[in-house]
Parts: C-alpha cells; sequence; structure tokens
C-alpha cells in the first residue's frame, strides 16, 4: 500500500521546481527542438510530487522531463535521451522529451500524436484496480490535448468503470497558437467530468500547494477506490510554444502580467516570510541548480551518436542492413 | 508565372482555388493568425479568414475530417490541414474506410471531394516523419499524391480540389521550403500520372518525395561512372502509374525502387503488385531499396541508417546495373 500524507516538505516542492526550471532553461539555451516549460512548473510538479512506486504516471509532455527527475531519474540520462545520444535510454529509438523514462509505471507519448496517453493512464488504471488496491494513475495533458476525442471517451470509461485515476489538465491557456479560452466550447474543461459525475475542481495552476492539495485529495479518493478525478490548473506559458515561436498569437502585456505569478517566486516569498529558507539561500541554491544543469545538458549536447547504430537492439539486423 | 517554393506553390494554388470556388473552405490548427504550421497557410488568413473560410480547429483530428466528409457530402469541397501525416492514422474511419467507399456506394450519386493535407518525411523537424503511407494504399478510392518540385506542388494540389474524391496530399517537411522555381498557373497534371526527372538509358529508378531528390543526386555520381539512371518521379502513389514505370524499365532494363515509407505495404510493394498482376513475366530485375519494418527511429545516427541515402541508392543501381559476378544475392 502506498501512503496517503505528505511526504515531501514545502522547501521540497521549491527545490524541485527549481531543478525542473534549471533543466528546461539549460534545453532552452542547447536545444532547437525543446518546449519550454516555463511559468508552468507548479502543476507538473505539484500534481507529482507525493506519488508511490505503485503508482503510474502520465504526464503532460511540456514538463515531462521534470517528472522524470522529480521520480528519480539522473538528468544526464534525461539529457542523452532528450539528443538522441549514445546514453539515450530507448538506445536512440524514440525522443526523450516527450517520453522521457518509459516502464510499467510510468507512460510518455510513442507517437507525435497528442490524447492517448489519457487512454493509456486510464488503462494502467483499470490493471491497478484489479491487482494493487490503493494504487493509482495520474495523468497530465494540455488544455489543447483536452479536445482530442480519445480524452473524453477515456473519462467516461473511467466513470463507468470507477477507475483508480486522476486527471490533470495542465491548462497554460495555448494550444500552440489557438487560446484555451476560444478552443475550450463552455465555462470550464471541468465542467466535462463533472457531467460525467466525474468530482472536478479548479485550482490556481501557479501555486503549488494548492495543485499539491487539490491532487492530494483527488489521489486519496482513488486510493479509497471512490473513483476517478479531475483537477484543473490554470497556469500560463511563459516562453513560446517551441523555440523561435513569433508568438503572433499573444501580446507581450499579457506575458508580463504573468510573470508576475511566477510559481517559483511566490512560494519562495512565502518560505523567506515563514523563516525556511533565507534570500541568499534561495540564490545560492537556484545559481547551483543552474550550473549543475548547465554542465551536464551542455555535456550531453555534445556527444556523439555513432555507437547506437551498432548497438544491441530489437532493430539493429534491421538497422544495420538497411545503412 | 512567378517564382515559389513548393509550401508558396501549395498556399497559391488554394488561394486560387478559394478565389475561384466559394464552395472551397480550409481547417487546421493554428491556420489563423499563425499562418499554419511551418507557413502552410501563409496570407490565407488575410484573405479569406474574414469571410469564415479559415477555420482554426481544436486538436480534434477524428471530427476535423469527419466533419469535412459531411461538408463534402453536402456539397461543399473542403480542405484539411492536418499539419502532420501521422495524424491520419487518427482519421482513417471517416477518411479511408467510409469518405472513400461513398462515391462507389452510391454509383456516384454522393461524392467526397475532400483534400487531406498531411506533412511527413524526415527532415529538420525531428519529428513526425511518418507518412502512413501504406495504411493509405490499403484503402480502395483514397487517393495520394506527393509532389516534389513547385510546378507539380501547384497543379497536384489544383487536381486535389478539383477531384472528386477524398486526395491526401503529403508533403515533404525536407522538401516544402526547399529551392524556388518558375510555376505556370495554368498547367494542369492529371492525379495519377508519374513523370520521368531524368532521363536515362541504363537503368530506371522510380521513387517518390525526398527519395526523388536523392535518386537524381544518386544519378549524377552514375553518370561519373558511365552509367546513366534514369528517375521516375511517381508523384501519384495511389493510383500509381504502372504504365510509365514499366515502359521505362522495359526500356532500361532494370528497376530500382527507392522508398522512405515502410517495407510491406508502401509504395514500393503497390508497384511491384502493379507490375506482376499485369500479367506477363517481368522482362527486367526489380530491387527494392527502403527502410527496415522498424518504428522510425530518433537519433540522427539512426535515422540515417533508417532512410536510404544517396550513396545507398547509387550503390544499389550500380549493383543492379552491373551484378558482380560471384556474389550471391538473398
Ligand atoms: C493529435 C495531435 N494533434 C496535433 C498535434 C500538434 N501539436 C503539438 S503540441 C500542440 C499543442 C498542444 O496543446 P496543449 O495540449 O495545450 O499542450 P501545450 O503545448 O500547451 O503544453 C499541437 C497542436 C499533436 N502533437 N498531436
Ligand atoms: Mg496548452
Amino acid at each position: 500500500m502506498t501512503t496517503t500524507t505528505t511526504t515531501i516538505t514545502e522547501t521540497g516542492l521549491w527545490q524541485a521546481m527549481v531543478e525542473a526550471r534549471a533543466f528546461d532553461q539549460a534545453m532552452c539555451r542547447h536545444n532547437g527542438h525543446w518546449h519550454e516549460a516555463r511559468g508552468e512548473e507548479a502543476v507538473f510538479v505539484g500534481a507529482f510530487a507525493e506519488l508511490g512506486p505503485d503508482d503510474v504516471v502520465a504526464p503532460h509532455f511540456r514538463g515531462a522531463c521534470a517528472v522524470a527527475l522529480q521520480r528519480g531519474s539522473s538528468p544526464a540520462t534525461l539529457a542523452a535521451g532528450v539528443f538522441g545520444t549514445d546514453a539515450s535510454s530507448s538506445g536512440g529509438h524514440w525522443r526523450g522529451d516527450i517520453c522521457p523514462a518509459p516502464g510499467p509505471r510510468s507512460v510518455g507519448m510513442f507517437s507525435g500524436s497528442l490524447g492517448t496517453s489519457v487512454a493509456y493512464a486510464t488503462g494502467a488504471a483499470l490493471h491497478l484496480s484489479r491487482t494493487s488496491p490503493g494504487a493509482v494513475a495520474v495523468c497530465g495533458f494540455g488544455d489543447g490535448t483536452a479536445n482530442s476525442g480519445i480524452v473524453a471517451e477515456s473519462l467516461n470509461l473511467a466513470a463507468m468503470l470507477g477507475l483508480p485515476v486522476v486527471y490533470v489538465c495542465q491548462d497554460n491557456q495555448y494550444a500552440t497558437s489557438l487560446p484555451s479560452a476560444v478552443a475550450l466550447a463552455g465555462e470550464r474543461v471541468s465542467d466535462r467530468a463533472r457531467a460525467l459525475g466525474i468530482p472536478a475542481t479548479d485550482v490556481d495552476g501557479n501555486d503549488v500547494l494548492a495543485v499539491r492539495d487539490a491532487i492530494g485529495e483527488a489521489v486519496a479518493r482513488a486510493r479509497a477506490g471512490a473513483g476517478p478525478s479531475f483537477v484543473h490548473a490554470l497556469t500560463y506559458r511563459m516562453g513560446g510554444h517551441y523555440m523561435n515561436d513569433p508568438e503572433t498569437y499573444r501580446s507581450p502585456e499579457e506575458v508580463a502580467a504573468w510573470a508576475e505569478r511566477d510559481p517559483i517566486a511566490r512560494l519562495q516569498d512565502q518560505l523567506v516570510a515563514r523563516g525556511e529558507l533565507t534570500a541568499d539561500d534561495a540564490t545560492a541554491q537556484v545559481r547551483a541548480a543552474d550550473e549543475r544543469m548547465e554542465a551536464i545538458v551542455a555535456a550531453a549536447k555534445g556527444a556523439s551518436d555513432a555507437a547506437l547504430v551498432r548497438a544491441t537492439s530489437p532493430y539493429a539486423e534491421d538497422l544495420r542492413s538497411a545503412s | 508565372m512567378s517564382r515559389m517554393t513548393m509550401s508558396e506553390a501549395i498556399v497559391a494554388a488554394i488561394a486560387d482555388a478559394m478565389t475561384a470556388d466559394p464552395s472551397v473552405y480550409l481547417m487546421g490548427q493554428d491556420i489563423g493568425v499563425f499562418g499554419g504550421p511551418m507557413q502552410s497557410t501563409k496570407g490565407l488568413w488575410d484573405s479569406f479568414g474574414a469571410q469564415g473560410r479559415v477555420i482554426d480547429a481544436p486538436i480534434s483530428e477524428a471530427a476535423m475530417v469527419g466533419t469535412a466528409v459531411g461538408a463534402a457530402m453536402a456539397g461543399s469541397r473542403p480542405i484539411v490541414d492536418l499539419m502532420f501525416a501521422e495524424f491520419l492514422a487518427l482519421t482513417m474511419t471517416p477518411l479511408g474506410l467510409e469518405g472513400s467507399a461513398v462515391a462507389f456506394r452510391t454509383r456516384g450519386e454522393v461524392t467526397v471531394p475532400l483534400v487531406v493535407r498531411a506533412k511527413c518525411g524526415v527532415g529538420p523537424h525531428r519529428g513526425h516523419a511518418e507518412s502512413c503511407v501504406g495504411m493509405l494504399l490499403a484503402f480502395p478510392g483514397l487517393k495520394v499524391a506527393m509532389p516534389t518540385t513547385p510546378q507539380d506542388a501547384y497543379s497536384l494540389t489544383r487536381a486535389a480540389i478539383r477531384d472528386d474524391n477524398p486526395v491526401v496530399l503529403l508533403e515533404h517537411m525536407s522538401l516544402l521550403h526547399g529551392a524556388r522555381a518558375e510555376v505556370d498557373r495554368t498547367l494542369d497534371v492529371r492525379l495519377g500520372a508519374a513523370d520521368i526527372r531524368r532521363p536515362g538509358r541504363d537503368l530506371t529508378i522510380a521513387a517518390s518525395g525526398l527519395m526523388v531528390q536523392r535518386a537524381v543526386r544518386a544519378a549524377k555520381d552514375l553518370a561519373a561512372d558511365g552509367v546513366e539512371a534514369e528517375v521516375v518521379d511517381l508523384r501519384s502513389l495511389a493510383p500509381l502509374d504502372t504504365a510509365l514505370v514499366r515502359a521505362s524499365a522495359e526500356r532500361t532494363g532494370a528497376l530500382l525502387v527507392a522508398e522512405e515509407s515502410w517495407p510491406g505495404s508502401g509504395p514500393a510493394a503497390a508497384l511491384c503488385a502493379a507490375l506482376l498482376g499485369d500479367g506477363d513475366r517481368l522482362g527486367f530485375p526489380v530491387r527494392l531499396l527502403q527502410p527496415p519494418p522498424t518504428p522510425v527511429p530518433f537519433a540522427a545516427s539512426l535515422e540515417s541508417a533508417f532512410v536510404p541515402s544517396v550513396a545507398d541508392i547509387a550503390d544499389a543501381a550500380r549493383a543492379l546495373h552491373a551484378p558482380v559476378k560471384g556474389t550471391v544475392t538473398a
């Protein structure tokens, strides 16, 4: 049985967000194909912070590496996966940005198509309900992905079968250029879950404590056998959809207004005010994380991928004969 | 005449069709003020957005294509910009199983004049390379075109929009933003017609998409050795222009098919089946050069091992043209 009590301190949550951002920002500097997650850390750190080893996670692609970090993956291995170099855990066969640490307890995107991982998390919950009472599946997906048909179908199945799954909509207010305010018809995306009888909450997705608490309640409900829940976390994507996004679809003023609500600064201010962290210590920790991730990511970028073709893998023969 | 990239030519073809025919509309993700993924609809929002004919879609591919099939049956001529061809897999009941069957099942009383645009191929994007073309070829009635020049990009897009049945337009990401060339907007190209990109007498290389460009480069290498390869750009993957390929191979005496898509059920397999199905024993040897039957790998080194290169094509052509005595081929 996995625990339902709080296992991570608030300082620990702050550190996890700082680490996540340090990795993310190093990738922005070194990888033109990266999808920046700055500003959304409270959602994916808060949502996946308190899970046990028996639980299944299926994070949204934006922030997936941060969830893997939080669950113990080494940043060097993650970075090798993102660049597709020799130390990649998939042997270079698949993208480490959207599928960083796949395993029986961690699901990613196995193509470039959004939405399916929500069904996979739901299916994993079906398995857990039959084999590991008390374990849960938590899955994240974007506001854009919420409009994919397979998400609606999965929610209904989960409600019908009373599955132990928590759906977390990481609403950063855009699907590339399309605002969620336009694309998500109806008042709130969480109403879609309510219509199915799934308990749903709307939280401030820039407040990691609020996210953690909302997920905690939902997870407790699932562990107790009371079925699925839905958490809608409203946040903001501070960077472009991808590197060099012209961002013609939003105003610099809008972005600046959200900068004021930075999730890391927000918790840091609280911790400093409570005397649990000093401003100097915070600055030193942020710098240390940045320097560490910068070194790891820069080294990973320069690494070779030449050994992958020779490596033993289910496909090595085929790849050799094709070369 | 004006000079355009393939991407610009496709946009021009859509703009011309939308100007000529009010029943044409466009739906796709990020095709509004954003200008389309990789600028695939640049300028169309300014020209046609206010008329409600450029519709920014949510991430709902099955419904994007499903509604387009419905609108097409009712009388519109929709174009769906599906962004990437890998998303075709999300749309196959409305597109492949049903949309492509409607004309047949109604004796032509009801038609589905629908175009689905889809980007594919290895290239600068480092992802979304899958063309899913083998899956498309499995459905009777579904046409698939794949231009490799700005002129064909324009003319095939116009032909696809004019066609009364569903047509998938595969747009190779390594070619879309390549060199500009003159485009004659009055030139018609029929769907289903291949084209000889480079004439040659010693062997025929049939290819589509990026493989055409690589085959032309390989042909230049081969010419340095005195081997003249004829390069056939299939252009249309369904229907296939088997007659042109056969005539070329009969003249040159050998056929090499170079493909970027999966083996098994892709254009190469379809071409071989069609050639054999034509009846007589083939009077020329055939060799297929295509990726192994694995998912498209991610790492750059694996990707280049996966997709036939210029050197792979040249080597295969040499071996086919002048087999080394004593070697055993499997
Ligand atoms: C099925 C599918 N359709 C379209 C895309 C192309 N695409 C990649 S990311 C993205 C936006 C996703 O929006 P959201 O789910 O809100 O996630 P965010 O990018 O905002 O984190 C789109 C449309 C895709 N990957 N998969
Ligand atoms: Mg979003």
